[in-house]
């Protein structure tokens, strides 16, 4: 999936705000949202972005957590951030 | 600096963009393919895989632009100074009538979709929920509004608006449910969770 959103290029957030802007080798310009990354704007591990994005969806829905931690997998795993990377 | 040739491949990108969101309001995503999509973008079928390989990607792409205007809404009707939930619920609102008839067809179909392009729709969600309680905390504590559990406060709001968007053809046939009935549901919504109308 090419990079076409104007989100959080890890967790697809839409209302978050942008909290670090990275440059990668291939010239694509990745933002980041202050979920995803420390305090030096550098983006956190998988791991730990899919627990966060797994917690976002039950916190804010109440989905069932396995549910939640497919899904959550499903989308990061299609975005630009993960998609060439895991 | 943008060449003529990327210039050319944004904007054939929003075209059929464009006119694959049109043809979702119109006949639904499901019933909506990519050889109809190109030629209502008035480009070759080969053109429209070379920007999205998989018919997924287009849908992602529809979506995607909902989400930029959700982000844009809420960016422009709420502010720091202004925390009120019901600001939220306008902006959200104003998106859905923006988007009113692709958005009930993703609505309808969301579960034969992709698993991806439901869990990206879900982190939308996902998103509201998180803004609408943001401003909901400070209606809390100035007493306007009572407690209430942030998936739950999200859950009944998308609940009673998607049931109005779904039979939309018995609310308001051949006009926007969200333009006809939205001050009356947002009313509704803000005197069902308001201390203030519940101690009256």
């Amino acid at each position: 999936m090419k990079k076409n959103y104007c989100g959080c290029d890890s967790c697809g957030t839409p209302v978050e705000t942008i909290n670090s802007i990275v440059e990668n080798h291939l010239e694509d310009i990745f933002h980041y949202c202050h979920h995803c990354t420390d305090s030096q704007g550098r983006l956190l591990p998988f791991e730990r972005i899919l627990e966060n994005t797994t917690k976002f969806y039950i916190d804010t829905q109440d989905l069932n957590p396995v549910a939640a931690k497919t899904m959550a997998k499903q989308m990061l795993l299609e975005m630009p951030a993960w998609k060439r990377n895991i | 600096m943008k060449t003529t040739r990327q210039t050319q491949k944004t904007l054939t990108r929003k075209k059929l963009v464009t006119a694959a969101m049109k043809l979702f309001a119109k006949q639904g995503i499901i019933a909506t393919n990519t050889a109809a999509i190109a030629k209502s973008a008035g480009v070759s079928h080969g053109t429209l895989f070379l920007h999205f390989p998989c018919r997924d990607d287009i849908i992602f792409a529809v979506l995607s632009r909902f989400g930029r205007s959700l982000c844009t809404a809420f960016k422009l009707h709420t502010s720091k100074n202004i925390k009120s939930l019901k600001c939220v619920l306008k902006a959200h609102l104003r998106v859905i009538e923006e988007f009113e008839d692709f958005y009930t067809h993703l609505v309808m179909e969301i579960s034969l979709l992709a698993p991806k392009l439901k869990s990206f729709f879900f982190m939308l969600h996902a998103s509201v929920s998180y803004r609408m309680f943001v401003n909901a905390q400070q209606d809390m504590q100035e007493g306007k509004i009572r407690p209430i559990s942030r998936p739950l406060l999200f859950n009944t709001w998308i609940a009673l608006i998607h049931y109005y968007l779904v039979h939309k053809d018995i609310f308001s046939p051949k006009k926007s449910v969200i333009k006809e009935k939205s001050p009356e549901l947002l009313t509704h919504f803000m005197n069902l969770i308001s201390l203030e109308t519940r101690n009256n």
